[in-house]
Parts: structure tokens; sequence; C-alpha cells
């Protein structure tokens, strides 16, 4: 228990902010807003769909830009950094994708339908879905960093693209009602709604990332270790420390 | 011999190029080649004869027939220039309005689209719930 609230206590603020954020975000997207537009209640999904939208490619930014320093500078701290992020920004566009196909139901009339936005979204996933797979496939770890950072540079290059499918093509997904020049379409509490539930989903998401960070520091020392004890098998001239036997 | 660019900035440089080549590609690669939805100002030039198509307008006040004996849902979708007239095997989905955007795939015979797909189109417009008039 102790060792729960030490991990824990760790990332409170990150904690703490992610459950207030949260809970008042879904509170006011479930009981306090009214619909907006003409699709009734399952509009509230917007409140969770496009939160994640947002923060898996925020996610894939902060990928890319981890990866960049792994390329330039071969540090393993941004390696680390892409990793997780790259994970935790899998899980929120495969949310964005699930949610997505729930919303169109309804709404749409559809599941699913290979218009620009989605085919898009749909490829990004599988590339980044890619990167996790390839780390999963390359042992050595240098090359596994080098290889995986250059998939996740090249990958975020789509990124743009899915933003923009909406408006460069004819799609049947609607273009952006925030994210765009004029400024956003929705107005008062519909907008507020979904701002304080996409700052809340990048708590969520900065939650997960760290925790995920602290998880391959530890799988890497415990590699080491590993690694350590079977060089010191081999060779006397190699010994592990107390703390390191004591394990 | 010696490099003028160290292996790092080629490296860096190629994965930039890559994610930039990625995301041209896929914007103008495929350019306006393949359209998600022709017109009906588009159709009615002779685009999307004798194949699969889909077709996207505005659903045409007043339009609206549904058979129900035949199952036949007829409508015509228009937009400021044309119109196309739909034959749909099958009730549309719940939201379907006139005056509303739809998509419909199916096949064009006899300048008739027929069709067992409706999907209902909506823009990026929310209307304030607390501001709503009747229309």
């Amino acid at each position: 228990m102790r060792v729960v609230l030490r991990v824990l206590g760790r990332d409170r603020r990150l904690l703490g902010g992610a459950i207030v954020l949260g809970l008042a975000g879904w509170t006011m997207a479930l009981l306090w807003v009214a619909p907006a537009g003409f699709q009734g209640e399952v509009q509230r999904l917007m409140y969770v769909h496009v939160p994640a939208a947002w923060t898996a490619m925020l996610l894939f930014a902060v990928a890319f830009g981890a990866s960049v320093r792994v390329l330039w500078k071969r540090s393993v701290a941004a390696d680390h950094v892409a990793h997780a992020c790259v994970e935790v920004g899998l899980l929120f566009l495969a949310l964005t994708l699930v949610l997505g196909s729930l919303w169109g139901r309804p709404v749409w009339g559809v599941w699913w339908t290979w218009d620009p936005r989605l085919t898009t979204t749909a490829i990004l996933f599988v590339l980044f879905a890619g990167y996790l797979a390839l780390r999963a496939a390359i042992d050595d770890s240098a090359r596994r960093a080098t290889v995986s950072a250059a998939v996740a540079v090249v990958a975020f290059g789509l990124v743009p693209v899915v933003h923009w499918s909406v408006v460069w093509w004819r799609s049947l997904h609607q273009e952006p009602s925030v994210l765009r020049l004029d400024g956003p379409t929705l107005g008062g509490e519909v907008l507020a709604t979904l701002l304080v539930n996409a700052v809340a989903a990048t708590f969520i998401a900065g939650l997960l990332v760290t925790r995920r960070m602290r998880l391959t520091r530890l799988e890497a020392r415990a590699e080491n270790v590993r690694l350590r004890a079977r060089l010191a098998e081999a060779s006397p001239s190699v010994a592990l420390s107390p703390r390191e036997l004591r394990g | 011999m010696r490099l003028r660019f160290s292996l790092r900035t080629a490296v860096v440089g190629g994965a930039l190029a890559g994610a930039v080549s990625l995301g041209l590609l896929a914007a103008f690669g495929l350019g306006q080649g393949t359209v998600f939805y022709y017109t009906p100002a588009e159709v009615a030039a002779g685009q999307g004869q004798g194949e699969v198509v889909r077709v996207g307008g505005t659903v045409a006040r007043g339009s609206v027939r549904w058979d129900a004996d035949a199952g036949v849902l007829r409508f015509r979708l228009s937009d400021r220039r044309a119109a196309v007239a739909v034959a749909n095997r099958g009730a549309p989905p719940d939201l379907f309005r006139e005056g509303r955007d739809a998509l419909v795939e199916g096949r064009l015979s006899g300048g008739v689209l027929r069709s067992s797909n409706v999907i209902v189109k909506h823009d990026e417009n929310y209307d304030d719930p607390r501001q709503r008039t009747q229309r």
C-alpha cells in the first residue's frame, strides 16, 4: 500500500487534475449542456470523440519531436518519450475511431465509410501500430530506437493530411468546427464543454504517458541488471553491486 | 575523402524529408482523381454513368415519397444547378429530412439513381440549442 501511495504521489498533480477536469467535463457533457444541432442526445459523443482525436494528434506531435531528438542526439530518454507517446496516442486514436463509428451509425446511417477523413485516420493508425510492431521485432535497443524514430517521423507527415482531408477533398465527415481559420462555429456552452473535456483528455494522456515511461525505465533497468548478471557469470571482473544483487 | 555532412544529419534530414513526402504524396498524389461523391450538376453533365456511384446533395423539399407497398423511397437530390431522382430500396436513416444533405450510393439507370443506401450528411455547424427557432 505504501508503495502504491508513493507511486501515485509522484503524479498527484496530474491525477488530481485529470479527476477534477474529467468529472467536470463529463458532468457538463452529460448533465449541463443541451444537445447541439439536430442529432439529439447522441451528439454528446462529440465531447469524448473530438478531445480523443485532438489528444492523439498532440501525442503524435510530441512523439515526432522526441523521435527527431532520438535521431539527432541519440537520446535514450527521448526514445522512451516517443514510445510512450505513440502507445498512448494509439489508444486515443482507437477511441476516436470506435466512438466515431458509434456516432456515425445513428447520425450518418453507416458504421464506416472510406471517405478521406476516415481513410487517412485508419492509415495513420496502421502506421503507428507498425511503429509498435517494429519495436517488438528489434532486440538491439540502439537500432530499435533509431528505426522506430524514423518511422514515427515519417508517419507524422500524414497528420496534417488527416486534419485537412475534409477541407481538401469531398468527404462525408464534416469540416472542422473548431480548428479553422475563421474561428469556431460552436458557441457558448457547447464550446466550453468541449474545451474542458479536451483539457481533461490531455491530463489523462499526460498521466498515462508518465506512468508508461516509469514502466519503461524500470524495464530498462531490469534489462541492464540481467545483462550484467550474464556478463558476471562469464567474466569474474564484471560484478554486480550489492544493490543489484538484492534485486 | 572527408564527408561533408554527418550521418546523423543525413538520417534526420532523410526522415523529415520522408514525412514531408508522405504528406505531399497523400495530399497531391490523389488530387481530385478519386472523388468521394459526385454532385447532381456533375451527374447531369454525364459523370458516374454505368458504375456504382455516390451522389451527394440536398434532399429537395417536397420531393420525398415513401411507397410502403414496394418499400421504395423516392426523392430528388439537388444542388443549386441540377437534381437527380433517387429510388432507394428501403427506409432511410432516422435523421433523413427534406432540406438536409444526403449521400446516396447506387447505380444510375434511365436518369434515376437506384440505390439501397442513403447516408445523412451534416455540416460543421451546430445550432445553439437555446436559440433554436422553428423553421
